[in-house]
C-alpha cells in the first residue's frame, strides 16, 4: 500500500510538471497534437499506477518523451508555417459575407445542425445576423456579426472620450503582500500601508490596484 | 527558447539513462549467461557447480535493486525464483532448469535491446 502511495505521489509531481513545461495552452483550447499528447500523459501515468511491477522511471521516461516531442514540434510549429499546417490544420470560412459555405462545410464534415449547435453556443440564436463565421483547428467557432447587429461600442459615439483601459494587478492576496506586482506598480509596501490604512493587510482578501490609482478591497469575513 | 534548453536537457538526461540502463542490464545477464554456461559444462564434466551457483546468487543479489529501477519486476522475480531452482533442484533437473534460466536472462537482455521484436 505505501508503495502505491509513493508512486501515485512521484506521478503526481512528474505529470505535472510534464503539463507545465508543455505551456498553459494544454490547460486551454487544445490543437490536435496537444490533445493526442494530453491523452497519451493521461494513459502512460496510470500504467504504474496500476500496475506495481512496472517499473515508475519507464512511466516518467515516456512522459517526458511526449514532452520533448511536443516541445520540438510547437518550435518548429511558430517558425515554419508549413509545420503548423501540417500538425494542426488550417481555420476555415464556414460563413462568408452572410452565405453559409456548405461546401466546405461538407469538406470539414461540419453539418448545418453542428454549426447552429456552435452559433448558440455564442449567443446567436439567428444566422441572417452573422457576417462572417470561422471554425477553428480547434474546433470553436469565431464570429463576426453583421453590422447592424453589431454591440455598440464607445468608439462608436461621437465626441464621447472613454477613459483609457488600465489592469487592475492583485496586490494583496488572502492577507498577504504580492511585493511583485507593488514592483511592477511602482509602490512600496510602506506605501500601501498608507493606501489601507486603517485596515491592515491581514484584514484583507483581496485587494487590486492599478497603475492610475484605483482600488477595490473585498476583507475578510470576520 | 527556454523551453528548447529544457526539452535539449530532457534529451541529454533519458539518453543517459537509456544508455545507462542498457550497460547495466547488458553487464549483469552476460556475466550470469557466462556463468550458467561455465556452469552447465562443469555439470556435464562431473564437476562441482556450486563455485558458479555460488556467483550468480551473489552477482544477482547485488543486480536486483538496479534491475528493478530498470525493467519489469515480473522478469526480475522470474530470474530470482529460476536461480533458486537451479540450486535447489535435483542434479536430473539441473540442466533443465539452466536452461530456463538462461531463457529467462537472455529474454531480459534481449527486450531492452533496439530490435523489430522489442518494438512490435
Amino acid at each position: 500500500m505505501i508503495v502505491t502511495v509513493i508512486r501515485t505521489a512521484v506521478v503526481y509531481f512528474f505529470v505535472t510538471l510534464a503539463i507545465r513545461l508543455m505551456g498553459k495552452r494544454q490547460i486551454g483550447d487544445m490543437q490536435p497534437n496537444e490533445l493526442v499528447v494530453t491523452l497519451l500523459i493521461s494513459e502512460i501515468a496510470a500504467i504504474p499506477l496500476q500496475d506495481s511491477t512496472q517499473p515508475v522511471l519507464n512511466g516518467v521516461v515516456a512522459i517526458f518523451m511526449l514532452v520533448i516531442i511536443e516541445i520540438i514540434i510547437s518550435v518548429l510549429a511558430m517558425k515554419f508555417l508549413a509545420v503548423r499546417k501540417i500538425m494542426s490544420g488550417n481555420s476555415v470560412v464556414v460563413i462568408n459575407d452572410g452565405i453559409i459555405d456548405q461546401k466546405m462545410m461538407k469538406k470539414v464534415r461540419l453539418t448545418v445542425i453542428d454549426l447552429i449547435e456552435l452559433l448558440r453556443e455564442q449567443g446567436y440564436f439567428k444566422i441572417e445576423e452573422i457576417a462572417f463565421a470561422i471554425l477553428e483547428v480547434n474546433g470553436d467557432l469565431s464570429v463576426i456579426e453583421k453590422a447592424q447587429y453589431r454591440p455598440l461600442k464607445t468608439g462608436d459615439i461621437e465626441n464621447l472620450e472613454p477613459e483609457s483601459a488600465t489592469l487592475p494587478i492583485p496586490v494583496i492576496s488572502d492577507g498577504v503582500i504580492i511585493n511583485e506586482s507593488l514592483i511592477n506598480l511602482n509602490i512600496s509596501p510602506e506605501k500601501l500601508k498608507k493606501i489601507i490604512f486603517p485596515a491592515l493587510p491581514q484584514d484583507i482578501f483581496l485587494m487590486t490596484l492599478d497603475a492610475a490609482g484605483t482600488k477595490e478591497i473585498i476583507f475578510k469575513e470576520k | 527558447m527556454k523551453r528548447l534548453i529544457v526539452a535539449f536537457v530532457m534529451i541529454i538526461i533519458i539518453i543517459g539513462l537509456t544508455v545507462t540502463s542498457a550497460n547495466i542490464i547488458d553487464k549483469y545477464c552476460d556475466t550470469i549467461l557466462t556463468l550458467i554456461n561455465k556452469s552447465e559444462i562443469a555439470f556435464k564434466d562431473g564437476e562441482s557447480t556450486d563455485v558458479y551457483l555460488d556467483d550468480i546468487e551473489d552477482i544477482w543479489e547485488n543486480a536486483e535493486p538496479l534491475l528493478y529501477i530498470f525493467t519489469n519486476h515480473e522478469s526480475i522475480e522470474e530470474i530470482g525464483v529460476s536461480i533458486s531452482m537451479v540450486r535447489a533442484g535435483d542434479e536430473e533437473d539441473f540442466l533443465k532448469e539452466s536452461a530456463q534460466l538462461k531463457e529467462k536472462v537472455s529474454h531480459l537482455s534481449i527486450s531492452e535491446k533496439l530490435s523489430l521484436r522489442s518494438f512490435f
